[in-house]
């Protein structure tokens, strides 16, 4: 009997971040669109195809969805820019979109400090995309810090690519 | 040599002078060259004084003897070895047996097992000067709790023959994983010092990060994404029941320690990507801000007295160890060595600060003193960090992740020598460590 | 909140939350069943407890118990087997303890322990015995006496042990890797962090001592009451010991004692390899803090009486570690005399009386 009400409680949890849960697709994309990095095939759950200009898909792969950062910085790159004025851009002319920011750093780094790294980074992406007009109130922000890796080695090709800040649309269909 | 003891000395000597007559000063030398090695010990099975105690007499005295060995400052003689038996845990010694086989210490016991309690009882005897170490002691508990009565027997003869405090009987709580790199899985665990009895507090639906156990040993703190943001939460152990600590919208918050009282939590507050620290009062909720800078500063642990905080910070440009007041204000760096440091954590003996430190492409465990002098590095590989104390603040918990594709995280302890490392069993990969003190 | 997600949450959570109660998400002992098991220890841990009363604060009391003196007075042997229920004073701990743990049973999958004196079996009066045989210079050796003709086995025994050790210790801690078994003596286990220590030129030059706590007014009484036991069971142990030294003297004194010239310094370190070569450091505890002095007394023919062995002294550390640290110490000075130290016979007189200090602060990590 003393144990039923723990096991109530964590199934209440459970339930919660099962719906919730934005880690689960953390650095891949949106939530159910195509995955941009590895072979799983785009599915058909989201209207709109890369080819639509106003999908997510469209976002992640022609917009790009991601800026990359130099080892332990968090400043932007001309290449980050750029991306950015390109996501300013689309989330300007596709209002009914919410975008959370994820920071991310390699694996190289200290469990805690790499957190507050990703949110630096996450925070740079957000600043400069308030700075292109795009309403505050539209962007948050969160850092996976080195817990969501999307490539797996340990040499600098995989690093380079883990330390991101990614752009992850949400919101759609709603507002 | 002291004033004192030279005068102990001298009254000594004098009181011999007298009954000796012409008797010269006793010959004085000093030694400061010992050795370093195991100490011999012999652990033969305990007695098993009733009919269910064989199997348990025979697995405690196994655990002892790996509690014992594991500190690397004990080996143990095989049973092989031996030359008198013991038969009864009550007859004399047979010290003459104990030291033909070199053993210098000898730990006896007998188990006994009524229903579901069992009863250990344990001798332990100095065996060149012939006599016993302290005295005996017996422990009851359950039989599931067997190990526990090993650990105990364990930290009495650790202690009483190293003259440090006890450890054996602690548990540790970590974040068991399994998965590749990209897709890990992480849920919070709960085991014994040495990886037996583990169990999982929660299921890997979301991250969780970094758990810390308060100082009563009964509840933990952890960082969760179950909310889809990082946030700190407080699990009862015994109930597994849990709550949100901290839920400031567009923050995220993390790397939280307990103080010393039990009452404050110390941990990283995110807001607009600038991390500070803060200090919340569990009962009120009310929350201070230590610092205030545009840098980093996270990974907070208090000073074993409550009066400092030790943390990590990159305003000087790189990852620094400092300490400030627990209060807040001014804080004076540590840590002036190559590279970066991380992870401060101070010692329960109050006199050390293990950490993190990352350098030429490797990660060490280390420790300095608190004004950061007789900086030790005790391990290297390609990434060690996060170190917790063992309560007698003599070993060193970490976690170990393996380089590449296939890399994956496992507990290791070293000692705070440096020359004892091993790995810590777990049934799945581990991190983030978090010692218990000494269970009760 | 996004409908799809809801959607797909509620979906999850039907779904998820039959996986959890059907109890596969877990595999593993669950805390709940941890739980279960706890409270039963608990009420069933209570009523022993009350059925036993078992002694609390044993440890003081059991004291007696230990019969130490057994080894030196084989007559006296008669060690009493321990009356299994012995009536135990209602111990007050174990009540603090019992209540405490109902409370919170399910949070320990651990059962209670109490801390509890075994029955003592009854020493006492015997052991006194132990001291008038210290006293009689002929008669204390008989214990010794049963050591020095193993003795030299004894190493080609222990030879053995080790090689057998690492086998079998790897095997229990389950991991092979990096066993440290032998770590302590040689690097290889822990190559790596060798190298590191090596590394860091940071390392502090200056082994700051740590500061000297109390010092215990008497040293180690604990140790000492134990080992000889004396007659006088009250903390007068280190007079006994020093009874015993000067008893010992005395009965030397009365033979011929050649003094001769004082030893040379060759000889003196030869006494100081021999003892150091047994002499244990443990370099990262709190009693490499601690230097301890030894006074003892000596036979003529190079053995140590072992009764005579006391602490004279003691500089830095606690309690606990001044003990570890005099312990070591006595073990250096019994274990590395083997048939007795080579010492000039002719010079007895000079070193019928020893003083050895201990100091490990050369060897203490930095």
């Amino acid at each position: 009997m003393t144990f039923k009400f723990p096991a109530i409680v964590l199934m209440g949890a459970l339930a919660l971040s099962a719906c919730t849960n934005p880690d689960r697709f953390g650095g891949q994309g949106g939530f159910g669109s195509g995955n941009p990095t590895g072979g799983a095939p785009l599915n058909g759950v989201v209207p709109g195809s890369a080819n639509d200009p106003a999908s997510s898909a469209y976002f992640q792969q022609a917009v790009g969805d991601r800026v990359l950062f130099q080892v332990d910085q968090s400043n932007l790159t001309p290449e980050g820019q750029a991306t950015l004025d390109g996501q300013a851009a689309w989330l300007m002319t596709n209002m009914n979109y919410q975008a959370v920011i994820e920071g991310h750093a390699d694996e190289q780094g200290t469990r805690e400090y790499n957190l507050a790294l990703g949110a630096r980074r996450a925070n740079a992406a957000r600043e400069y995309l308030i700075s292109r007009g795009v309403p505050a109130a539209r962007l948050t922000t969160i850092s996976y810090g080195k817990e969501r890796p999307i490539e797996i080695c340990s040499n600098e090709a995989c690093y380079s690519k883990n330390r991101r800040a990614v752009t992850v649309l949400a919101g759609g269909l709603t507002s | 040599m002291s004033m004192r003891l030279m005068i102990v000395g001298l009254a000594l000597v004098a009181s011999f002078g007298l009954s000796r007559g012409l008797e010269a000063e006793p010959l004085r030398i000093t030694i400061e060259e010992g050795i370093i090695e195991p100490l011999p010990i012999a652990i033969p099975d305990f007695q098993a004084e009733t009919g269910e105690a064989g199997q348990l007499s025979r697995d405690i005295a196994r655990v002892v003897a790996q509690d014992l060995t594991g500190t690397g400052l004990f080996r143990e003689i095989p049973a092989s070895a031996f030359i008198s038996t013991v038969s009864d845990f009550g007859a004399a010694v047979q010290y003459a047996d104990w030291k033909a086989i070199n053993a210098q210490a000898l730990v006896t016991g007998a188990v006994s097992v009524t229903g579901g309690n069992v009863n250990v009882k344990f001798r332990l005897y100095d065996v060149f000067s012939g006599a016993e170490l302290g005295a005996g002691l017996q422990f009851s508990g359950t039989t599931e709790g067997w190990r526990r009565m090993a650990h105990k027997v364990a930290d009495e003869v650790y202690s009483r023959i190293t003259g440090e405090g006890k450890y054996f009987d602690s548990r540790v709580v970590y974040v068991s994983e399994t998965g590749p790199k990209d897709d890990r899985k992480k849920r919070l665990a709960i085991m014994d010092y040495d990886g037996a009895n583990v169990q999982f507090l929660t299921d890997s639906s979301s991250i969780v990060l970094a758990p810390r156990f308060s100082p009563d040993g009964n509840r933990i703190l952890y960082t969760s994404y179950e909310s889809g943001f990082p946030r700190i939460y407080v699990l009862d152990i015994g109930s597994v029941q849990r709550r949100v600590l901290e839920s400031g919208e567009g923050t995220m918050s993390f790397a939280p320690r307990f103080s010393p009282s039990g009452q404050t939590v110390v941990f990283s507050l995110t807001t607009g990507g600038n991390t500070d620290i803060y200090t919340m009062d569990i009962a009120s909720g009310q929350t201070v801000r230590l610092t205030n800078t545009p840098s980093i500063e996270t990974a907070p642990s208090f000073s074993p007295d409550g009066n400092q905080i030790v943390f990590e910070s990159d305003r000087s440009g790189s990852q620094q160890l400092y300490i400030m007041s627990s209060t807040g204000g001014e804080a004076t760096r540590i840590s002036f060595g190559a590279g970066r440091y991380g992870t401060p954590v101070w010692s329960p003996r109050g006199d050390l600060v293990a950490f993190t430190k990352q350098n030429a492409g490797r990660f060490h465990i280390g420790v300095m003193r608190l004004d950061g002098s007789e900086e030790r590095l005790l391990t290297a590989s390609f990434l060690d960090e996060g170190p917790t104390w063992a309560p007698n603040g003599r070993v060193i918990m970490f976690a170990r992740e393996t380089q590449g594709e296939g890399g994956a995280s496992s507990l290791y302890t070293v000692d705070v020598t440096g020359r004892v490392l091993k790995p810590v069993r777990t049934p799945e990969g581990g991190s983030d460590p978090s010692w218990s003190p000494l269970q009760k | 909140m996004n409908t799809g997600h809801v959607i797909s949450g509620v979906g999850h959570i039907g779904l998820i939350g039959w996986m959890f109660l059907g109890g596969f998400i877990n595999p593993q002992p669950t805390p709940f069943e941890v739980t279960e098991v706890a409270v039963i220890s608990g009420a069933e841990f209570q009523a022993m407890i009350d059925a036993r009363q078992a002694p609390a604060e044993i440890t003081e009391t059991a004291q007696p118990a230990a019969p130490v003196v057994t080894p030196d007075a084989p007559e006296v042997d008669a060690e009493p087997e321990p009356a299994e229920p012995e009536t135990p004073p209602p111990v007050p701990e174990v009540a603090e303890e019992t209540p405490q743990e109902p409370p919170t049973p399910e949070e320990t999958p651990v059962p209670e322990v109490s801390e509890v004196a075994p029955e003592a079996p009854e020493p006492p009066a015997e052991v006194t015995v132990e001291t008038p045989e210290v006293a009689e210079r002929p008669v204390e050796r008989p214990a010794d006496r049963i050591a020095p003709t193993p003795a030299p086995a004894p190493e080609e025994d222990v030879r053995p042990s080790e090689t057998a050790e690492p086998a079998v210790t790897p095997e229990d801690t389950g991991e092979t890797v990096e066993p440290p078994r032998e770590a302590a003596v040689v690097p290889e286990a822990t190559d790596r962090t060798v190298t590191e220590a090596d590394e860091s030129p940071k390392a502090a030059v200056t082994a700051s001592r740590r500061p000297p706590a109390r010092r215990p007014e008497p040293p180690a009484p604990r140790r000492v009451a134990e080992t000889p036991t004396p007659a006088a069971p009250t903390e007068s142990d280190t007079d006994a010991a020093v009874q015993a030294a000067l008893d010992s003297a005395l009965s030397s004194a009365t033979a011929d004692v050649p003094t001769g010239p004082p030893l040379s310094s060759g000889e003196k370190d030869a006494l100081r390899l021999a003892v150091q070569g047994c002499w244990v450091v443990d370099p990262g505890a709190q009693s490499a803090g601690v230097t301890v002095t030894i006074a003892m007394s000596m036979e003529q023919n190079g053995t140590v009486v072992q009764s005579s062995l006391r602490m004279i002294g003691s500089e830095g550390g606690d309690a606990g570690a001044v003990d570890a640290a005099f312990q070591s110490a006595r073990r250096a000075i019994l274990r590395c005399q083997k048939g007795g130290y080579d010492l000039p016979a002719d010079k007895y007189g000079q070193w019928q009386e020893i003083e050895m200090t201990f100091n490990p602060e050369r060897m203490r990590i930095r």
